[in-house]
């Protein structure tokens, strides 16, 4: 259901709009994608990813059509402190830089977070991992498809299926095309569209409304927006804060990118991009808080923020938010399909089916894995179940159940198998049981929470003490070796 | 067993008042008006209605709607209200033009969590990243990974 009564644009200037971005992405995964015939150089980007680069994926990645949605959204639902709150995303890059630069020292022939699960504590543990992981992924996937064919559906008109259509096909090709050079390319190109059209709707709706006038009008019709001490929004801070951190620190989509770094640039790039994708929520956030003094009917809260940035800079508005949208779902679509394809190779098909598999081999089956990931988020998009964007935040209890075991497995040599386990099956349950008994918004504050409880009560109990020089694995797959 | 006493004096008064709000609502069955949550801890949800002409929606604090306020006018079929403090709040639609009343009046309760347990989700929440930063900071600080 479609509950805005007319799209922004017309759908010619739509398909003109998708048309030549489509073409500049797949040209561009062509072009840096020629000569990545080695495993290594597709999947990892040769393992030498430098610090501009490094930063701006990191970023772009994470500003994802959540970032430009879910931030207005937030600050439409809970005020300060939802935009505060989302902001505070940040700090799981920020968290991840000393985890990036330790994963690419102890595992520098590494290519997944599965294979340091499997190594670190043992099979069922990473059983368990690469459920939550690959379900997150899923979510994740699904998610941004059903995103981009929603969005484009209300800015332009075209067809929720053509605009699903597209920016997976996009997607799909030029990751193809590219490898991870390309994701990390176009993510480059994509971070900087982000961060102008932001800017620009950002100062536009200020100077537009002016500061004064949406602070009274939120004061006299949306009064607890203001309120810091807003029950749900205070519950929501390090919620939210815990859920990004979750995020990153169990999926391959970070993992992968500390891996192909240079060796000494992942704390760097994963501490700049922190610094530099905090402020965004904030600016996205900020726009919603002008919906009263627009007197704008807002019909569904993710909606908020195209729609103020359309109501007030017009067509050329729309055309930006377009370009930003699907430059914000690209950037996370493709990382997210190489990042999940490798998982699914090096993790499923690698270490369960094919164990003496060629790199020349798994090079060809990451490319069908990439196509297969597309096809099967296509047919989980094309019913458009409404409830999709709830289950990603049902996954929040899930992966802040990852945060202890990852953390304390990466640093604290006395965190066990059993410790991990249990965090992650224990503090499972306890965030979905409080998703429903209370609200998402505390979901993956209990998961983490729990899960934090039983990852110290094993190292506690625990005797043994693990030796790094587990994790240092000679895969079959070796960096360098002819593909 | 129910006393039967009152029941003739009251049966005249309810059927008039059910002749009064047929009489209010003629279009009772032209618009059908619903909310995603009648209780809210957040303050905020989402109304959402079916409607063959344009409408206006209307909120007010009093079921009987004599402080209504309009929220939307037009041909939208949701509208999201977020921002509400503790309290009930009533919603119908009335068409665009005349004010004529299009559907049934649907309420929704604002209550939200206690300041209490909103501070000890915060502290929890500030326990286990204090925690974590903790652990990452020291181990980092004195890594062990060369032993």
């Amino acid at each position: 259901m479609n509950a805005v009564d007319d799209a922004i644009l017309d759908p010619t200037v739509g398909w003109l709009v998708l048309a030549a971005f489509s073409v500049i992405w797949i040209f561009l995964g062509w072009f840096w994608g020629r000569g990545s015939d080695q495993l290594d150089d597709y999947v990892l980007a040769g393992r030498r990813v430098g610090l501009a680069l490094g930063t701006a994926t990191a970023m772009a990645t994470w500003v994802t059509s959540n970032t430009t949605m879910a931030a207005p959204q937030l600050a439409l639902q809970m005020g300060v402190w939802g935009m505060f709150g989302y902001s505070l995303g940040a700090v799981g890059l920020i968290m991840f830089a000393p985890l990036a630069g330790r994963i690419r020292r102890l595992m520098p022939t590494g290519y997944t977070s599965g294979d340091f699960v499997r190594l670190r504590y043992g099979k069922t543990a990473w059983r368990i991992f690469l459920v939550i992981s690959l379900c997150y992924s899923l979510g994740w996937l699904v998610s941004m498809g059903m995103a981009g064919g929603v969005l484009i559906n209300a800015l332009t008109g075209i067809p929720y299926h053509y605009g699903m259509s597209v920016i997976l096909t996009i997607c799909v090709g030029y990751t193809l095309l590219g490898g991870f050079r390309a994701v990390i390319g176009t993510d480059f190109i994509q971070a900087l569209l982000i961060l102008v059209g932001l800017v620009i709707i950002a100062v536009l709706a200020i100077t537009t409304v002016g500061i004064d006038t949406i602070h009274s009008a939120v004061l006299e019709e949306r009064p607890e927006l203001l309120n810091l001490l807003m029950p749900a929004g205070i519950m929501f801070l390090f919620n939210n804060l815990l859920f990004g951190i979750g995020e990153i620190f169990h999926s391959n989509v970070w993992w992968s990118r500390a891996f192909a770094f240079r060796p000494g640039v992942g704390t760097k790039a994963y501490t700049l991009a922190g610094l530099l994708w905090a402020p965004i929520p904030i600016v996205a956030g900020f726009v919603a808080l002008a919906v009263p003094a627009l007197d704008l009917n807002i019909p569904a809260a993710d909606m908020v923020g195209p729609m103020v940035a359309a109501t007030v800079l017009g067509t050329a508005g729309a055309v930006l938010v377009l370009i930003m949208v699907f430059s914000a779902l690209s950037s996370s679509l493709d990382s997210l399909l190489a990042a999940t394809s490798i998982l699914v190779v090096e993790d499923i098909y690698r270490r369960h089916i094919r164990q003496d598999a060629s790199a020349a081999h798994l090079r060809r089956v990451t490319a069908w894995v990439i196509v297969g990931l597309g096809v099967l988020t296509w047919l989980l998009c094309a019913p458009r179940i409404a409830t999709l964007a709830e289950l990603l935040y049902f996954t929040g209890a899930f992966v802040a159940s990852t945060i202890w075991p990852i953390a304390a497995g990466l640093f604290a040599r006395r965190a066990g198998a059993l410790g991990a386990i249990s965090g992650m099956v224990f503090g499972s349950a306890a965030g979905i049981a409080s998703y429903f008994a209370i609200g998402f918004y505390v979901a993956a504050l209990v998961g983490a929470a729990v899960s934090m409880a039983c990852v110290l009560i094993g190292m506690l109990l625990g005797s043994r003490e693990f030796d790094w020089g587990r994790l240092h694995e000679r895969g079959l797959v070796q960096a360098g070796s002819p593909a | 067993m129910p006393d039967p006493g009152p029941a003739p004096r009251v049966r005249p008064v309810a059927a008039a008042l059910a002749v009064l709000a047929l009489t209010m609502s003629p279009g009772a069955q032209a618009a059908t008006l619903e909310a995603d949550q009648y209780a809210s801890s957040e303050g905020f949800y989402q109304l959402r209605w079916e409607a063959e002409e344009p409408v206006r929606l209307v909120e007010a604090r009093s079921p009987g709607f004599v402080d209504a306020e309009t929220l939307y006018t037009g041909s939208d079929s949701a509208h999201v209200v977020s921002g509400k403090p503790d309290g009930s709040f009533y919603y119908r639609l009335e068409s665009a033009e005349g004010g004529q009343v299009l559907s049934e009046p649907v309420m929704v309760t604002v209550r939200h969590h206690s300041l209490g347990r909103a501070l000890a989700f915060f502290a929890i929440g500030a326990i286990v990243f204090v925690s974590t930063l903790g652990l990452i900071a020291f181990s980092s600080s004195g890594s062990d990974e060369r032993r």
